[in-house]
């Protein structure tokens, strides 16, 4: 309704504005052409008025969210050194399992060896073929065969115990990349919430409202959610403990 | 200690639950069954014949601290041994497992010698 009176006045003007022109008096055209353009300026400055405080009250906005901050400052850090948590235990479980294989397969290797000769000597006994000091020799290294097979089985049961132990690390770096992944969702979160706000540039209140819940639903999950391994550089020493020795440190002062 | 007895592995991890069930093996306990959270494992409880429960603490669904509880609360399973295996390694959360009735509490990661010893030390009490 506004806009249709002001085009009708508009356009009243627009039709003084011309007659004056086709009878050629100068002064009263001028006099209506500064009158449009000045109401035209007016209308102009009245929009960027309001555009530029809307832009400020976003951005108040956005560095006043806290949760914004802290997740630049604090989480992106804890973040990178989940990461770095995460390719030094990976690196240390490739190591471990790495350095286990080396000294597995000599072991086989000696046992395939040792097994390949008495295999031809055992053949030989079959053949009939063998000398009264050869058996003795043969009986003695069956002896010893087997004695180091018992003995390397046990070496060899170790070292794939340790491979096995080496795998843990599936666990621990899984919940740690959990973290993250959960990190990267509320990052999104909230640049998707700034780019809301940069482009309803009109309704930062309701924006703010929004913020509020969302601040409220994260110190909530924040919590209950739990820590998950600790992570050299970014889990509180004070509130956990360092391992094991610790925890039955700790579960013996309560009586256990 | 019963080398037959039927020993439920909780994690969410296959991995871990495959680690745990070959470091029970290794100590002679080959009758293990698996689930991958509380919600699972309860149904598998409830319906009896588990003599022991290894459990993590972090999953999805269903966490180890409210399965504890929830078998704490259950008249046939408020006497199963319970042994949490996790990388919770809150002060807090040591003392609220200790309240909820744990058995033995292991961090991740943990050896085969601890494991031994905090099923040994379990079973010596039970008796």
């Amino acid at each position: 309704m506004a806009d249709s009176l002001i085009d009708e006045h508009l356009i009243q003007r627009i039709e003084t504005l011309l007659n004056h022109a086709k009878s050629g008096d100068d002064d009263k055209v001028n006099i209506i052409l500064d009158e449009l353009t000045t109401s035209r300026e007016t209308s102009l400055y009245k929009q960027l008025g309001k555009l530029t405080r809307d832009l400020h009250e976003a951005f108040s906005d956005f560095t006043g969210d806290t949760r914004i901050a802290e997740l630049a400052n604090i989480d992106i850090k804890d973040a990178r050194e989940r990461l770095h948590f995460v390719v030094t235990k990976t690196q240390q479980a490739a190591d471990l399992t790495m350095t286990q294989i080396e000294m597995s397969i000599p072991i086989c290797e000696s046992m395939i060896n040792s097994s390949k000769e008495l295999e031809q000597s055992w053949l030989k006994l079959t053949r009939k073929e063998m000398k009264a000091n050869e058996f003795r020799e043969l009986s003695k290294n069956v002896k010893d065969f087997l004695e180091t097979a018992n003995k390397n089985g046990e070496t060899l049961k170790t070292h794939l115990n340790e491979v096995l132990m080496a795998q843990d690390f599936q666990d621990i770096t899984g919940q740690v990349i959990f973290k993250v992944i959960k990190l990267v969702e509320d990052v999104e979160a909230a640049l998707v919430n700034i780019v809301t706000i940069a482009s309803e540039h009109l309704s930062v209140d309701g924006n703010s409202d929004e913020t509020e819940q969302d601040k409220a639903e994260k110190d909530r999950q924040a919590k209950t959610s739990l820590d998950g391994p600790v992570v050299p550089g970014v889990s509180n020493a004070k509130e956990t403990v360092s391992g094991q020795d610790e925890v039955d440190d700790l579960l013996s002062s309560l009586g256990f | 200690m019963n080398k037959d007895m039927k020993i439920l592995v909780v994690d969410d991890f296959s991995t871990m639950r495959r680690i745990i069930k070959n470091l029970l093996r290794d100590l002679g306990f080959t009758n293990t069954v698996e689930a991958d959270d509380g919600l699972t494992a309860l149904p598998i409880l409830k319906q009896g014949g588990i003599d022991f429960l290894v459990t993590d603490w972090n999953m999805p669904g269903m966490e180890g601290i409210d399965l504890l509880k929830a078998c704490r609360a259950d008249a046939k399973l408020a006497k199963l041994p319970v042994l949490m295996v996790t990388a919770e390694q809150k002060r807090e959360q040591i003392i609220e497992a200790a309240q909820a009735g744990v058995n033995g509490y292991i961090v991740k990661p943990f050896t085969a010698a601890t494991l031994k010893e905090k099923i040994d030390k379990i079973f010596e009490r039970i008796g």
